[in-house]
């Protein structure tokens, strides 16, 4: 994924602390904001998507296919590329009905999913409400 | 009489079925996501299926696989039709007569990905009166 197309977001991007060099051990000079959402990124890949990765099949349900190993594998390399680019974590990832996984972080009325679908094609979606105002293949 | 063919009157709830297993509603936070609307690839080839409540108890609407768990979401169908979808008796089913059965014709397998489906998938989410459940279906 290119990372220009990724700071095309609108949503607020993490901004690290500026190091002084003067105190780099008390906890208001550490990158919290960064540490917090790795953490968060660190639940989503350790706790979902491995998870779900070990067994696919606990996601089957009536009219709904399960992802593959190969969309959660997807899904996974792009969550830690987005995570070593210090991208906020996700609020939500979802499975969608036919096999494909979704991303999305919303703020306001702005919702910003990136759409891993059943194909392999992965999407960014933008939503202002349900309007979808931007789309692009990744 | 009415048999389940009869056009769908504007003040009847319908209710769309929602699995408990996925994370498609939170009840924590009574957040329904636009995945609950997702039409599948292969079994809404005519339409989005809903359950059209003067025909079927809400607990009867849950039930799915045996032992699983599933909300209903609750929506009616003048708020649907107000938002430009459309929703219609559809009793003949592949699986037989189903006089509460009905769909939404605009969300089918064929434009799943099309920018105005997932559109509508946001729409319906904030047409939702409510969702209940969730409602177990018991084991055979």
């Amino acid at each position: 994924m290119a990372t220009a197309e990724l700071h095309t977001s609108i949503l607020p991007r993490l901004d690290s602390a500026v190091s002084t060099g003067v105190d780099a051990t008390s906890p208001a000079t550490i990158d919290a904001p960064r540490v917090m959402q790795s953490a968060k990124w660190k639940g989503w890949i350790d706790d979902v998507l491995l998870q779900w990765l070990d067994n696919p099949g606990q996601l089957a349900d009536d009219d709904v296919d399960p992802p593959s190993g190969t969309i959660l594998r997807l899904a996974l390399d792009h969550a830690e590329k987005l995570r070593d680019q210090g991208l906020p974590a996700p609020d939500s990832i979802i499975p969608d009905a036919n096999g494909g996984i979704a991303f999305e972080r919303r703020c306001n009325d702005i919702s910003e999913v990136f759409h891993f679908w059943d194909d392999g094609t992965i999407e960014y979606h933008r939503f202002r409400g349900s309007h979808l105002v931007e789309r692009y293949a990744i | 009489v009415d048999d389940g063919t009869e056009p769908i009157a504007d003040d009847e709830l319908l209710y769309r079925r929602v699995p408990a297993s996925l994370p498609w509603f939170n009840p924590a936070t009574m957040r329904l996501m636009p995945q609950a609307f997702d039409p599948h690839r292969d079994r809404d080839v005519t339409g989005l299926s809903v359950f059209r409540a003067k025909y079927k108890a809400i607990d009867v609407a849950a039930r799915g696989r045996p032992g699983k768990s599933y909300y209903i979401a609750v929506l009616q169908a003048m708020d649907i039709r107000q938002a430009g979808i459309a929703v219609e008796p559809r009793p003949h089913t592949p699986d037989g007569f189903d006089a509460a059965h009905a769909e939404m014709p605009d969300l089918r397998s064929d434009n799943r990905k099309e920018s105005i489906t997932l559109e509508r998938q946001r729409v319906l989410v904030t047409l939702c009166r409510s969702v209940e459940g969730p409602f177990e279906t018991p084991s055979v």
